[in-house]
């Protein structure tokens, strides 16, 4: 397992390293660079001056040797020309890597949490008005571009439950105005937690209703086994049936799903951070474009398929330990 | 056999309902000018954000005592109380609707000079008789006509960028599958690089690379590259799979054996076995690329003016302001997630239909 776990780190730095070539050549493919929009306030030698300095002068393949050996040498990403500071401390700046972990980690959290019982529940009531409801809610979970369910929220919030900016905000951004500086307390929590769950419901939406519906099938699949017949004939409590036989095995493949998630989670975190402007490093990312900042959007390109690998392996290390009957070749 | 698939197929109700809704909706896009009042682009500066009308036709005329649809003229004042502008019925003056009314004029099908509309009021733009079924927009323009033109590029984006990825990926899948050896590895890494990298923040990298002065329709073409830039890898991978199963199979080495080229191996004989596969991940595919394309639409990055999608309509409904006063700009949206269902449900029947006995592990989405 341990040689295992090594050999897939290890083959994560050459799929690495040609990623950070697909980066490089897709953010410089960008018509133009920073300065490009001063063209025309500034004079032509000082730009050239400016290009020189920062080495935007230079061709492609001298600029992608520069950028790769700083980040091998001294993990120096390059320069932030919108915000003047390292690219990667642009990228986490105020915190944002912090609260990326927070919210996805929370969304992650939630999602399985609200998702197992409501699987459960479907199988253990099957064809019931309860399951049927359920089973709607998912497939509309599932069928709800993650934008359109962020501009849904606002729409709600705002227009139907009226709890909007001058209300008292419950949208956009993590705290109210009043509690951004604040030091730390029960009612900055809550206020939090408010302006949390509308994120995490749209990062989250999509997953929430793919596990609960995967744990449906699962667990009706797993009930329906001759062993569980055995269990009720040799007049085993019903709880200690679904519970202990059934739903202990029926959880084991939905590992796989959190792999397959993590990609989509992606998506959803970053049209959450801009729909309800959202301070995480995939907010930065979108600056950056907008801003032409290009090292930054580099390195977050390079930042956002590292923590999709390390996702990868850690869901793959997961499914190895939850289910033992799979095995290593 | 196409007799017994279609026979399968129809027992699948959803699907049905799917392939039924996507058929309505093509062809109303397909003749948008006819369907629509206005023309798209057509401006009424004097109701920007008019709320929809569909509630507000009267369809009783008490002075004929006959059925006559027709609608009450607009009339734009200042709420009293917070200034905004607001909408009112001027109870004073009726508007009939009519069938087939001569409004502005636009190309059927792009071929065909008319300036028939199926229905409308028939009146000149700055008259207060106005039919805004679906509520206008900051300029006046009727929002049914803007959601019809715009689904003919939110329709067709994504069929036609699985079309491209079916061929591109399907060439280099298959060739990597059926030969093996260095060209394998080399794709399966290359796949391997494209899907490590998130699709949306790549497509929304890829975008920037398109130059800002771009022609219209070029921009239009631009998108449909990156998008395949972006989705023909999951494709590729699996048809790489059903060749690779499919080569070692004794009637492809029988095919070999008598002499057949590779080319006629891949096309004639491994082809048409995978084609049902095939078929079904290509319409599971669509939806997520109908996705794709209305989020980087939405952010700007996509669609602009004066090309319309649904993405691009709902830009206008981005700020909590124009939530709160102008809900109704949210109706595109509605429209994505019809299609996007319409395409999950007819996937989903295409998969039973095609083949009860496989197994998709593929999201929905």
């Amino acid at each position: 397992m341990w040689a295992y776990t090594l050999r897939r780190i290890l083959y994560m730095i050459p799929v690495l390293f040609l990623v950070s070539i697909v980066a490089f050549g897709v953010i410089k493919l960008e018509p133009g660079d920073f300065l490009t929009k001063f063209e025309l306030s500034y004079p032509q030698e000082m730009l050239q001056e400016m290009r020189a300095h920062y080495g935007l002068d230079a061709s492609l393949p001298v600029q992608y040797w520069r950028w790769i050996k700083g980040i091998i040498t001294k993990l120096d990403f390059g320069y932030s020309f919108a915000t003047r500071q390292p690219a990667l401390s642009a990228l986490f700046s105020g915190g944002r890597l912090i609260w990326t972990l927070v919210i996805t980690g929370t969304t992650m959290l939630a999602s399985w949490l609200l998702a197992l019982p409501l699987g459960i529940y479907s199988a253990t009531h099957r064809y019931s008005p309860g399951d049927y409801f359920f089973n709607l809610l998912g497939f509309l979970g599932l069928s709800i571009p993650n934008f359109i369910l962020a501009l849904l929220l606002l729409w709600l919030l705002v227009v139907v439950l009226q709890v909007g900016p001058h209300w008292g905000l419950g949208v956009g951004g993590l705290f109210d105005t009043a509690y951004v500086t604040a030091p730390w307390s029960w009612a900055k929590f809550k206020d939090l937690i408010w302006h949390l769950w509308p994120a995490v419901l749209v990062i989250g939406a999509s997953n929430m209703a793919a596990i609960s519906r995967y744990m449906r099938g699962q667990l009706l699949d797993v009930l329906s086994q001759p062993y569980i017949q055995t269990a009720r004939a040799k007049g085993l409590h019903e709880r200690k049936v679904i519970y202990k036989h059934g739903v202990r095995n029926a959880i084991a493949p939905l590992v796989s799903m959190l792999g397959f998630w993590l990609p989509y989670m992606f998506e959803g975190a970053l049209v959450a951070a801009v729909v309800l402007q959202l301070p995480i490093v995939e907010q930065s990312y979108w600056q950056a474009l907008l801003q032409e900042d290009q090292y930054v959007a580099m390195s977050g390109l390079l930042f956002f398929s590292f923590i999709l690998m390390l996702g990868n392996l850690l869901a793959d290390l997961l499914l190895l330990w939850a289910d033992p009957r799979i095995r290593l070749e | 056999m196409m007799k017994r698939l279609f026979n399968r197929f129809k027992q699948h109700r959803l699907g049905l309902i799917g392939g039924f809704i996507l058929a309505v909706l093509i062809f109303l896009v397909t003749f948008a000018g006819l369907f629509s009042p206005y023309n798209y682009g057509t401006q009424h500066r004097q109701f920007p954000y008019a709320p929809p009308m569909l509630g507000r036709i009267h369809l009783w005329d008490d002075e004929k005592h006959e059925v006559q649809p027709f609608v009450y003229g607009l009339e734009r004042i200042r709420n009293p109380f917070t200034m905004s502008w607001i909408y009112r019925e001027d109870k004073s003056k009726r508007y009939p609707i009519h069938l087939f009314v001569h409004g502005d004029e636009y190309r059927l099908l792009g071929i065909f000079k008319t300036d028939i509309h199926l229905f409308g009021t028939g009146t000149s733009p700055d008259s207060p008789g106005q039919l805004f079924l679906l509520g206008s927009d900051k300029l006046g323009r009727d929002l049914l006509a803007r959601i019809l033109v715009g689904g003919r590029i939110s329709l067709a984006i994504g069929p036609l960028v699985v079309l491209v990825c079916l061929v591109g990926g399907g060439l280099i899948g298959g060739l990597s599958g059926y030969y093996g050896g260095l060209i394998d590895t080399a794709v399966q890494r290359a796949i391997e690089v494209v899907m490590s990298i998130p699709r949306l923040a790549l497509l929304l990298a890829l975008s920037t690379a398109l130059p800002p002065n771009l022609p219209p329709l070029a921009r239009f073409w631009g998108i449909v590259v990156i998008l395949t830039l972006v989705g023909w890898a999951p494709l590729a991978r699996v048809i790489r799979g059903e060749f690779l199963r499919y080569r070692e199979e004794e009637f492809v080495l029988s095919a070999r054996a008598v002499g057949a080229g590779t080319g006629r191996v891949m096309l004639r004989h491994i082809l048409p076995n995978t084609l049902s596969y095939l078929i079904i991940s290509a319409t599971l595919t669509i939806p997520g690329l109908i996705i794709l394309e209305s989020v980087l639409s939405f952010f700007n990055f996509g669609i602009q003016e004066p090309l319309v999608s649904w993405g691009m309509l709902l830009q206008d409904a981005q700020s909590v302001f124009q939530l709160q006063f102008h809900p109704w700009l949210l109706l595109p949206g509605g429209f994505i997630i019809i299609v996007v269902l319409a395409f999950n449900f007819l996937g989903d029947a295409l998969r039973d239909a095609l083949d009860p006995h496989l197994v998709l592990v593929q999201g929905v989405k």
